[in-house]
């Protein structure tokens, strides 16, 4: 059985991994330079305490342990793994049972399959881009945690100067690459996109795209995992911070439904804050803290450390040279008081990944009016975010339940054959 | 004859790979030096041309590429005992010192050298289960949604149920969200399909033996006078023991109990079910009643705003009066549609908590404490509705006991890692699922139930290619102590009874190869294939002598989080001094005081242990026991007159990896001033 996932982010990458503990083959299609989806810009994520990397998966059958980074999961180098990064879905054909599936790749001017990742490009380049994520970083970089281990040119940058060629000793590295076209059959499709983040640019009040001390919850994970010891944005130290809970979110303008993880995300970050600093100012302005089931916890610790929480929304925020200015109407004390920040985060919404809809309407899936996937449709599973915001747990379990309606009892004979296989190539293996 | 491929990585490691090839080269060994064998082929057939015993393979962190090594093995049906040493991660990348590198990756290749002389050639049998048995401990939503799955892939599954009937707490809810039927029809749906499960209801499990794939477990049935003692042989367990509400007699002011009129909110949802007559105009709810308490269950119980919504919009439409008492209402996701059509429909909301209870003749008479106008408020009503806590059954520490899993304080089965192997326990074949391990809305409890069940078609029907040597202890040896069978982290180890006594012994399906019983078995009867206690002190003791820097520092890292944490430090380029040699475990369970001391007699001046944060091992104790083994190794050493400074830990994760650098640089200024 061969079976095409599309989307490579945490639900993706654990489905790819049951199915590849069974032994069925796989192709991931994913539209980034790097397989991780959000779990690479989220830096830690809960519900472990302490804190633990966000770009952590369930480890496959060959490897010891119970879980793995994604860079070290063991999904690479593998014959029945086909990893198309940078890449689109084009078209979608049923063929009887099975898809015939046009991939349509982007240049990534690396050849994965040859890049060996030994760094020396990267020494000669010349080029310096200030990256979100990476930080400084050269034109042809690389995500150390993310897959494939191969680099890729950032041609916006690039000043094609040819020294990286000379290097590569693998001519790996073609700076003449071009957008290719793939074909694949398959028997079954996942999908799991993902979500993203809503970014409230049209909306006055919440001045965001304004001022660079306004920004979004993903975007100070990128700042606290790049920053390190302590924060700092625009070369201005950051020491009194707001975040507004429920943005477009629980808003009949909006989104209606509430996206359920933002507050177990500013509960993070704030507590991420303090513990780095602990003489940071964090104020939360919120609706209800749904710090639902076992995440409580989250909520006693954040106040234990001092985290202020407002029952209120800002009536107004306004971008100042060096801060934000907030009209903070507190629900609690029934006034309206104007406050000073160093910086405002918005709990904006989440939202489907916009580039699935047309996916989705290939294979005429019924959505809903966010654009969420209402069912699934005969040889077609969903993943992850895409049907239902959830936390990490939420999502692996929803990969579980996608791969068990994948597989079939009749597939089994075949990896009963192949165990036999198995054993004798890998009885002698230690590490050291 | 030992094969070693050492990987040029395109002249990223820069070595004088001339002089390694002098110095390794000899009667036993032979060196073989490539570029990018991890795209090539061609070494790989030599290899097999070559046909050695035993394969080091030097090259970049096996944590990218050991299943690419191992495919090509495959591939060229090489099947020996191999090793991978890291001369890219942790030396190559993170040294500027030419002829200090040099030293050290000679040391690396030597030290496996004479480790890999002493592995023998292991054959790990895989032991197939014929059992396609599964027993469900609990017939409520989950359990009987886990039979229906499994059902279709051939296992025949027993139900046991503590009580006389089937379905649990869903069956009493008239609407569960959000199917929008009633919890009995949910459960018929199921029950409909279940042809091949067993369903024994008034029974018990009292007691479990076996490993995953061949558990026994003697249950016990109840019927009026009647026992019955039923043997159930299974494959895999899954508790779905499920949750029950809080009867919150003890919050004295609530007056539960007292007086008819105060209900909880399931007795309320009982009542609608059965179609009773909800007698009185005004009804009161109050949220979270025990939950989010400190004094009684400080964790939230997740889906009372959701039920307790399904009832007052249902008595609302009925005509009744509805004000609801929360603390903060949690409906998320979509589920906030009934917050809001709660709203439009004219319940009320108060923010705050009922403070007083009065008992009149025909009225109850509530004082709420309203928090968000802050004052006092005062209602006639005619019902008090409470959203009393869910919690775990009393019965689950004593399954605990008899499964041998961890329940953690309220009485919730423990996850084996609450992000990524949330159904799962610390034995292998035991799972939790429902709201056995933490209270769910039914949404969840069928999902967690198709993840059960996927999980063990994987578990049973894959090749189990673990690879690593399962630990053995070699009964001559032992004296039964057990030492090995308390601090097993995963419960692998039994205590048999022989003729010389009590032995421990090893269920090798369940056993993950941590080696904790191997660091601490006091006479060197449990031992790990690989990581045996002579392996071990032979690899250090090479790898200490053969460099002769000023300074050195012996350096134990988990083969998980401390790796990938050392190797980010070279993938970003940072570097630290040479004088670091680094020496891979599986965990840190598997250091022991001999390990440490063994380093420090062999000319370390320092020992310094790299791990998992806390709650973080991923063989669940290691860091906890390597926390130990470093306190009574420094008590030791300020008790023999040294700096106990010499031996230290370090807890870190992959993106944490500079303050892994910051740390090491700072261990090297104290070992330079200890020393």
């Amino acid at each position: 059985m061969r079976v095409l996932i599309i989307g490579g982010g945490i639900a993706g990458l654990n489905c790819l991994i049951e199915l590849i503990n069974i032994g069925y083959d796989v192709v991931l299609v994913d539209d980034k330079e790097f397989l991780g989806g959000n779990a690479l810009r989220l830096y830690k994520y809960f519900p472990s305490y302490p804190l633990d990397c966000s770009f952590c998966i369930q480890s496959c059958n060959e490897l010891s342990g119970i879980r793995k980074c994604i860079y070290r999961s063991g999904i690479i180098g593998r014959d029945n793994v086909k990893i198309y990064t940078l890449s689109e879905i084009k078209e979608i054909k049923s063929v009887g049972e099975r898809f015939l599936v046009k991939i349509l790749k982007k240049p990534r001017y690396v050849d994965e399959n040859k890049c060996i990742n030994c760094k020396r490009c990267e020494k000669v380049c010349e080029v310096i881009v200030e990256d979100k994520l990476i930080g400084k970083r050269k034109a042809i970089y690389i995500n150390n945690n993310g897959i494939p281990p191969s680099y890729v040119i950032d041609m916006k940058n690039c000043k094609r100067c040819g020294k990286c060629l000379e290097v590569c000793k693998t001519n790996a590295i073609n700076l003449e690459d071009r957008e290719r076209e793939f074909e694949e059959e398959v028997d079954r499709i996942i999908l799991a996109m993902g979500f993203e983040e809503y970014k409230p640019l049209d909306l006055k009040e919440y001045g965001y795209g304004k001022s660079p001390f306004i920004i979004t919850q993903t975007e100070l994970a990128e700042y606290i995992s790049r920053m390190r010891n302590r924060l700092e944005i625009n070369g201005k130290r950051i020491s009194k911070i707001l975040m507004v809970q429920c943005v477009c979110s629980r808003d009949s303008r909006y989104f209606k439904y509430c996206s359920k993880i933002c507050c177990m995300y500013a509960l993070k970050h704030a507590i991420l804050l303090k513990e780095m600093d602990e003489n940071i100012d964090i104020y939360i302005a919120f609706m209800d803290i749904r710090s639902y089931g076992f995440y409580e916890f989250w909520y006693s610790k954040a106040r234990e450390l001092g985290i202020k929480f407002i029952r209120g929304r800002p009536g107004e925020i306004q971008p100042l040279i060096d801060g934000v200015k907030v009209f903070l109407e507190n629900t609690l004390e029934q006034k309206v008081e104007e406050m000073n920040f160093d910086l405002v985060v918005l709990s904006s919404a989440l939202i489907p990944n916009k580039k699935s809809k047309r996916i989705l309407e290939i294979l005429g899936l019924e959505i809903d009016e966010y654009g969420f996937i209402k069912d699934k449709k005969h040889g077609i599973e969903i993943a992850g975010t895409i049907k239902k915001i959830g936390d990490i747990p939420e999502t692996v379990l929803s990969a579980l339940s996608a791969t068990y309606y994948i597989i079939e009892p009749k597939d089994f004979k075949d990896i009963e054959e192949r165990k036999k296989e198995y054993i004798t190539v890998m009885s002698g293996m230690l590490s050291c | 004859m030992i094969g070693i491929i050492i990987c040029r990585c395109n002249d990223a490691i820069s070595i004088d790979f001339e002089r390694i090839i002098k110095e390794i080269k000899g009667a036993d060994a032979d060196v073989i030096v490539d570029n990018a064998i991890c795209i090539k082929d061609d070494v790989w057939k030599i290899l097999k041309e070559r046909n050695y015993d035993k394969l080091i393979i030097a090259a970049c962190s096996p944590q990218f590429h050991e299943i690419t090594f191992l495919n090509k093995m495959r591939k060229h049906d090489i099947s020996i005992p191999y090793t991978i040493v890291n001369i890219r991660e942790h030396a190559a990348f993170v040294h500027d010192d030419h002829e200090k590198l040099y030293k050290k990756v000679k040391a690396q290749i030597k030290a496996a050298v004479e480790k890999i002389k002493l592995v023998k050639n292991v054959e790990h049998k895989h032991k197939s289960s014929s059992v396609r048995n599964i027993l469900i401990i609990g017939g409520g939503i989950s359990g009987l949604k886990a039979a229906e799955l499994l059902e279709k892939h051939g296992f025949k599954c027993y139900i046991i149920e503590k009580s006389n009937k089937i379905g649990g707490i869903v069956k009493d809810l008239p609407y569960v969200y959000p199917y929008n039927i009633s919890g009995r029809e949910l459960i018929e749906n199921i029950l409909k399909n279940l042809k091949n499960t067993e369903i024994i209801t008034n029974a018990e499990i009292i007691n479990l033996s076996g490993g995953f794939g061949n558990y026994d477990a003697t249950v016990i049935k109840r019927e009026g006078n009647l026992i019955e003692i039923i043997g159930i042989k299974a494959s895999a367990i899954v508790i779905s023991t499920g949750i029950e509400e809080w009867k919150p007699y003890d919050i004295a002011y609530l007056k539960y109990g007292r007086d008819s009129r105060i209900i909880t909110q399931l007795e309320l949802s009982e009542k609608i079910k059965n179609g009773e007559e909800i007698n009185g105009e005004r009804i009161l709810m109050q949220l979270c009643v025990g939950s989010r308490d400190e004094k009684f269950f400080s964790y939230c119980s997740k889906i009372c705003c959701i039920y307790t919504l399904e009832n007052a919009i249902r008595l609302k439409e009925k005509g009744k009066d509805v004000i609801i008492c929360y603390m903060d209402i949690r409906t998320t996701w979509k589920a906030e549609e009934l917050f809001n059509k709660a709203r439009e429909l004219g319940v009320k909301f108060i923010r705050g908590k009922v403070s007083n209870v009065d008992i009149l003749e025909d009225k109850l008479r509530i004082t709420v404490e309203n928090t968000l106008e802050n004052k006092i408020e005062e209602f006639d009503i005619d019902m008090l509705v409470l959203a009393s806590a869910l919690k775990a059954p009393d019965d689950n520490r004593i399954l605990s006991q008899i499964l041998n899993v961890e329940v953690d304080e309220y009485g919730f089965f423990k996850k084996l890692y609450p992000k990524l192997r949330c159904i799962e326990t610390r034995r292998r074949g035991i799972y939790v699922i429902g709201g056995a391990s933490e209270p769910k809305g039914v949404e969840e409890c069928i999902l967690e139930a198709e993840a059960v069940a996927k999980k063990i078609i994987t578990e049973i029907f894959t090749p189990e290619y673990k690879p690593r040597a399962k630990s053995k202890i070699n009964i001559e040896r032992c004296i039964g102590c057990q030492i090995c069978y308390k601090i097993c982290p995963h419960k692998a180890i039994e205590m048999i009874l022989t003729e010389n006594g009590e032995k421990a012994y090893v269920i090798e399906e369940n056993c993950k190869s941590c080696g904790a019983c191997v660091a601490n078995c006091p006479t060197g009867a449990a031992q790990l294939e690989g990581y045996t206690t002579e392996e071990m002190l032979k690899y250090i003791d090479t790898l200490l002598n053969e460099v002769d820097f000023e300074k050195k520092i012996a350096v134990f890292v988990c083969y998980e989080c401390g790796y990938a944490a050392l190797d980010m430090i070279g993938l970003n380029g940072l570097k630290y001094p040479e004088e670091f040699l680094i020496i891979p475990v599986t965990c840190l369970a598997r250091v022991g005081a001999l390990e440490i001391f063994k380093a420090l007699s062999s000319g370390a001046n320092g020992v310094l242990l790299i791990g998992c944060l806390d709650n973080g091992c991923h063989y669940l104790r290691g860091n906890e026991y390597a926390s130990y083994i470093i306190e009574i190794c420094r008590d030791i050493l300020e008790a023999i007159g040294l700096d106990k400074r010499k031996v230290d830990l370090i807890k870190v994760v992959n993106a944490d990896y500079y303050k892994l650098h910051e740390k090491l640089l700072e261990f090297y200024k104290i070992i330079k001033e200890v020393s």
